[in-house]
């Protein structure tokens, strides 16, 4: 009788632990196999307000505002409320920034209200932000950043970014993240960045050439491509402050599909001049650290696992070009795709202990992105068979991936939250775009 | 009944031992024998084959998701082994190609193989190594812009590029 009670007391005291510890982390997302919409938090982000009247600038309120929206809306977190535009006189209320009137806003069911203010002097500008949370009526976040004019929708972002992580449950956002992607120019391509909205695209490689196979360095000081630039596939290293343009890997034969190790200090690479393509570690300078598979069959495509010890690749050895994975430490290998008879280009989850990688698989005349667990062997198919889907990349925040979609024999930069697999355009209908690489949270 | 007992211990055994010799084989430090290992980068510029020679450096095709070397092109290959026995001072750029189906990441990797399943068959045919180069294209540069199988057909290949 006593243990009954003493039971039933552990077991209320642990349920009354877990809802408390639920509500603490109200936006902790897990991404897991099985296709799930987590609940999001309902926010109401009201118009910016000059913080002295005199200094009232429309278009740069429209384009915080957009920012903004943007940004919590593509979190994964949050959704934007109410559905319907409020009227002009509740929006006006963003005007009275550092104080909230909690009782007008119950009647609109928004858990989180955002307000907010810019002060432009000269050419820099200010902007705050302060967060109201309804359930415990009191400011859950204020923040303000300041910075040169010009980079307005970098301020935004990075004010965005850190709302954003202050409820992520430890994961990065993604909002001041860039996108690396290849653009076609007749025959030859050239490595393009992007704001990871799809905004501010830049060429940074004036190859003349085919590049191809951009991977952001973790610090994001520059990235590693290859090159046609002397007549063979070579990996370079762009540095994105200076310009400069190193070559890191010049083999006879393949030097591709460059994948940065998460600690940042390796790169897994294909390499064919031992005679046949195989997966090799290299350091930022070129050396050899190891060779990883050996098999006279095609073995390409490295990603790494998040603890830097486990690479996924794609081989043929079946007969088919199928995902394995390989500790390559432990020197073992174990296929983890059965599926399909064309299984490439993986990406690994970036996020500690993740299972799941996502990788291309061919169906029937298109290819579509899946989701496989290698703990279980499970899979979920992310697109639709409408368009060709390929080549996914992560984003840091282990939510998203970016990828190319082809369509009519054009293709486009997409991303989605893997949970509810709406795609986003984000380049433009005139530019063939594809291959991207998602960089990494923190981008200077 | 013991007999049969004693014949599946000595199969097990022989199981073991060959399952160990396989093992052995895959470890670390040792390569996968057929390989050759690919020559140092030419500072040679490599163009089309002149005209007149043109009938013997023909495409080499393959079939889909394919490296092997189909039983129809060799023929051709063997033409070229013998015309490069003929003429030594000529260098070989073979570059592989793929189709536009499948992913541009695998078929970086497919085209190179594919110019490399061509480059052993003619170091098979007494070709030295040494005057033969590969590079890979995936499937950036179709011989055939069309969408449709006979394009696909003619863009899986093989093509001959020769030193000045």
């Amino acid at each position: 009788m006593k243990t009954y009670i003493l039971k039933t007391l552990f077991y209320t005291a642990l349920i009354i632990f877990c809802l408390v510890a639920d509500y603490a982390n109200a936006t902790r997302v897990e991404i897991t196999i099985s296709k799930k919409i987590d609940r999001k938090t309902r926010v109401t982000l009201l118009p910016f307000f000059a913080k002295t009247s005199d200094s009232t600038d429309i278009l740069l309120a429209r384009e915080l505002f957009s920012v903004l929206s943007f940004d919590l809306r593509h979190a994964g977190y949050f959704e934007l409320w109410p559905e319907e535009k409020l009227p002009e006189s509740v929006l006006e209320r963003g005007i009275q920034y550092q104080a909230m009137d909690f009782d007008f806003w119950l009647d609109y069911a928004t858990e989180i209200v955002i307000k907010g203010s810019y002060n432009i002097s000269g050419s820099s500008v200010t902007i705050e932000i302060y967060c109201y949370d309804m359930a415990t009526r009191s400011t859950l976040f204020a923040r303000t950043v300041s910075g040169e004019r010009s980079e307005l929708r970098y301020l935004a972002h990075k004010i965005s970014g850190a709302f954003i992580e202050s409820l992520s449950g430890g994961r990065p956002s993604i909002t001041t993240s860039k996108i690396s992607y290849v653009v076609r120019k007749g025959v030859n391509s050239e490595i393009y960045v992007m704001d990871y909205d799809g905004q501010n695209p830049k060429q940074v490689t004036f190859e003349n050439s085919l590049a191809i196979n951009p991977e952001w360095l973790h610090d994001s000081s520059g990235f590693l491509y290859v090159s046609y630039r002397n007549g063979y596939p070579l990996l370079y290293l762009k540095n994105l402050t200076s310009s400069n343009i190193k070559l890191v890997s010049g083999k006879p034969g393949l030097n591709v599909h460059p994948a940065v190790s998460p600690d940042g200090k390796k790169i897994a690479l294909t390499m064919s001049f031992n005679g046949n393509p195989e997966i090799y570690i290299i350091d930022l300078n070129g050396e050899i650290l190891q060779r990883v598979t050996y098999d006279p069959a095609v073995d390409s495509s490295p990603t790494w696992a998040p603890d830097s010890r486990r690479l996924a690749f794609v081989s043929d050895r079946s007969g088919t070009p199928q995902i394995y994975v390989a500790d390559y430490l432990a020197d073992t290998v174990k296929r983890v795709t059965y599926r399909g008879t064309y299984n490439t280009s993986p990406s690994w989850n970036p996020i500690a202990n993740s299972p799941l990688i996502v990788y291309t698989s061919m169906y029937g005349k298109n290819t579509e992105l899946y989701l496989v667990d290698i703990n279980t062997g499970d899979t979920r198919r992310l697109t639709t068979t409408l368009e060709s889907e390929e080549d996914p990349s992560w984003a840091p925040d282990g939510i998203h991936i970016s990828y190319t979609l082809t369509q009519n024999y054009r293709s486009f930069i997409y991303f989605m939250d893997v949970r509810d697999c709406i795609p986003i355009c984000l380049t433009e209908t005139e530019t063939d775009s594809r291959a991207s690489s998602w960089g990494p949270a923190y981008y200077k | 009944m013991k007999k049969h007992l004693i014949n599946i211990i000595s199969l097990g055994i022989c199981v073991t031992l060959l399952a160990g010799c396989q093992t052995q084989q895959k470890g670390k430090g040792k390569s996968v024998g057929s390989d050759i290992p690919l020559s140092t980068i030419p500072a040679d510029t490599f163009i089309d084959p002149p005209a007149e020679y043109r009938y013997i450096f023909r495409n080499i095709l393959f079939d889909f998701d394919s490296s092997a070397i189909r039983s129809d092109m060799k023929q051709s290959l063997n033409e070229v082994s013998s015309w490069l026995i003929d003429h030594q001072g000529i260098k070989v750029r073979m570059e592989g190609h793929c189709d536009e189906r499948g992913t541009e990441e695998y078929n970086l990797a497919l085209g190179e193989r594919r110019a490399l399943s061509v480059r052993a068959y003619l170091v098979q045919q007494g070709v030295s190594p040494q005057r033969l180069f590969t590079v890979s294209y995936g499937e950036e540069r179709p011989a055939n812009p069309g969408h449709n199988e006979f394009a696909w057909a003619e863009n899986r290949r093989v093509e001959f590029k020769v030193s000045q």
